[in-house]
């Protein structure tokens, strides 16, 4: 802007006119003299497109004056505008120097044109060892910037991408990247990088990882250390049992017959604990339980198993029936195994001297139903982990004679590896009862009345 | 018993348990030859008389029963003798063939091999 003032342009003719008609108002005896010489009316007219002149003048100053103002106020304003975006720009520059987040420039060549503090300080480097060198000495893997690179040049936006960053102190950086490209006119500027430091939580992760996979490689030992025990104890088990079992038949001196009876009956919960110890490792190994289907009547089997539990506890009363057809197809001896867990642990948790009840029914055209009923509640608290392995049991009598805590558990595993479903209903008047729903997955007989074996989906 | 001598094979690497099993099934009136791996019994098969069944374990150094089971399978000589196996892991059982879970009672092993007469 100049510094004159306005009326400094008004124009010469303007100035001639204004000065004529203040004379004409001013001046009388010139002005007097002038009409006694010439025509009045001439002097008049003149005298008043003076003044209209004047007026016009007067309204011509007023308006640039308002003009001025009106120029006045934009300077004004512009020098505001000027101030608030030197402000801006200063607010901005320490946002993004002094930001916590660490952010860098590099341009087309892989140079790194800029970098803030949080980045420096990162890193460790002071800014003249870190801005105007190639980005690439900074990465620990030159795949990884090499590959962030040639990506940016593609004008990808990468997001987090995961890198190592060399420290000045030798250390490693994990750090997330994200960055775009700032360009004008299609032509590369520079990018716009933004490093986030994951360090403390890569080690976190790394420390947790390490603490899981030693957990894991524990459980696996332990499982595979039971299964190979399991399986190395029954060996010399069966040469127990074979030995004592021949012992028992050939010998006539009735003396022995309490001793080998002892050793049998103690070979054989032994060898029911490693049955079970060897069941639990399959399935915890992820195995589970391996089937065998065949067709058969549950009838036969169900008198076998009652049979030997009698042998073995002759001072209990155990009841079995069953109803209706029970022909099945399934694992005839993990459904034997079943049968015996579920009546032994009847028997064993049951009220002394009650009766135990098994029964079998086979009216339902798609299921067997099997039953075993005791007398005597299960606990409540008990309830929600009497299928859990090893579970604890309040009973310490019953633990002691019921062996490891797995039958229950490997008995749920043998009806869902069939297909079925196990429950129980506990009170303290009813007794406790655990009924089992068995899929029959069962043929029709033959002409003969033999079963017809159809093979199951997924079976083996 | 009758007069017609029975053999069996019976392999097992526990040498306790081979014992034990050759004296039950010897009071029984049986022949028994054992073995302690899958090589052993193969090599044993032709020098004795032929067995009526035989009895095998899986899991044993050298040759397992299951590759003794493929051996005999593939050979015209044995491809027909009966076999049971005596395992503690029955879920390696080849197929088709009878499984006694470790450890067998000693009944239940005379029955089963009892009705393969």
């Amino acid at each position: 802007m100049c510094g004159y003032h306005l009326d400094r342009f008004a124009a010469d003719a303007d100035a001639d006119d204004l000065d004529a008609s203040r004379s004409a108002r001013t001046g009388g005896a010139q002005a007097e003299g002038s009409f006694r010489n010439g025509d009045a009316d001439a002097g008049l007219r003149e005298l008043s497109r003076l003044q209209e002149r004047e007026r016009a003048l007067e309204t011509e100053l007023a308006a640039r004056k308002g003009l001025e103002e009106t120029l006045r106020q934009s300077l004004r304003d512009l020098e505001e505008s000027r101030d608030a975006l030197a402000q801006s720009e200063e607010d901005l520059r320490d946002f993004v120097e002094n930001a916590a987040e660490s952010l860098h420039w590099v341009g087309p060549d892989g140079s790194i044109l800029w970098a803030n503090k949080a980045e420096l300080d990162l890193l460790g480097y002071a800014r003249t060892e870190y801005v105007g060198h190639s980005i690439v000495e900074f990465h620990a893997d030159r795949p990884s910037i090499e590959d962030i690179l040639s990506r940016l040049a593609r004008y990808e936006t990468l997001r987090d991408y995961e890198a190592r960053l060399k420290c000045k102190d030798g250390s490693i950086k994990f750090v997330l990247i994200s960055s775009n490209v700032r360009s004008k006119d299609g032509k590369f500027i520079h990018t716009r990088c933004f490093t986030r430091d994951i360090t403390e939580r890569r080690a976190l992760e790394h420390e947790r990882e390490q603490l899981l996979a030693s957990l894991q490689r524990s459980v696996r030992f332990s499982e595979m250390f039971l299964g190979i025990l399991g399986h190395d104890l029954r060996n010399p088990l069966a040469a127990i049992v074979a030995s004592a079992s021949h012992i028992r038949r050939r010998s006539r001196d009735e003396s022995l017959a309490g001793p080998t009876g002892r050793i049998l009956s103690s070979a054989e919960r032994m060898g029911r604990m490693i049955n079970q110890l060897l069941d639990f490792t399959q399935i915890r190994l992820g195995a589970g339980i391996r089937l065998t289907r065949q067709a058969f009547d549950l009838r036969p089997l169900l008198d076998i198993v009652i049979g030997e539990i009698r042998t073995m506890h002759p001072g209990c009363d155990i009841v079995s029936r069953c109803t209706g057809d029970t022909a099945c197809f399934a694992d005839e001896d993990r459904v034997a195994q079943l049968i015996s867990n579920l009546t032994g642990n009847a028997v064993h948790h049951g009220v002394p001297g009650s009766t135990v009840d098994v029964r079998i029914d086979g009216t339902n055209r798609l299921f067997l139903l099997l039953e075993f009923h005791n007398q005597g509640a299960v606990p409540p608290d008990m309830l929600p982990l009497l299928f859990e392995p090893f579970h604890e049991n309040a009973d310490k009598r019953t633990v002691a004679s019921s062996g490891l805590g797995l039958g229950l558990y490997i008995s749920k595993q043998i009806v869902l590896a069939h297909g079925g479903s196990i429950d129980v209903v506990t009170t303290a008047a009813g007794g406790t009862r655990v009924l089992v729903v068995l899929p029959r997955q069962w043929g029709a007989r033959d002409e003969h009345g033999s079963f017809l074996a159809i093979p199951v989906e997924g079976a083996p | 018993m009758s007069g017609t001598a029975r053999h069996i094979l019976i392999v097992d690497d526990e040498v306790d348990l081979l014992e034990a099993l050759r004296d039950a099934f010897s009071d029984e009136g049986y022949v028994v030859t054992t073995a302690v791996n899958g090589r052993d019994a193969l090599e044993k098969l032709p020098t004795m008389a032929r067995p009526c069944v035989v009895i095998l374990d899986l899991l044993m150094p050298v040759m397992t029963g299951n590759e003794l089971v493929a051996e005999m399978r593939a050979d015209p000589r044995y491809s027909d003798i009966p076999l049971i196996v005596s395992t503690s892991d029955p879920s390696r059982s080849p197929p088709g063939v009878p499984v006694m879970r470790k450890p067998v009672k000693l009944n239940a092993m005379f029955q089963a091999v009892g009705r393969l007469f």
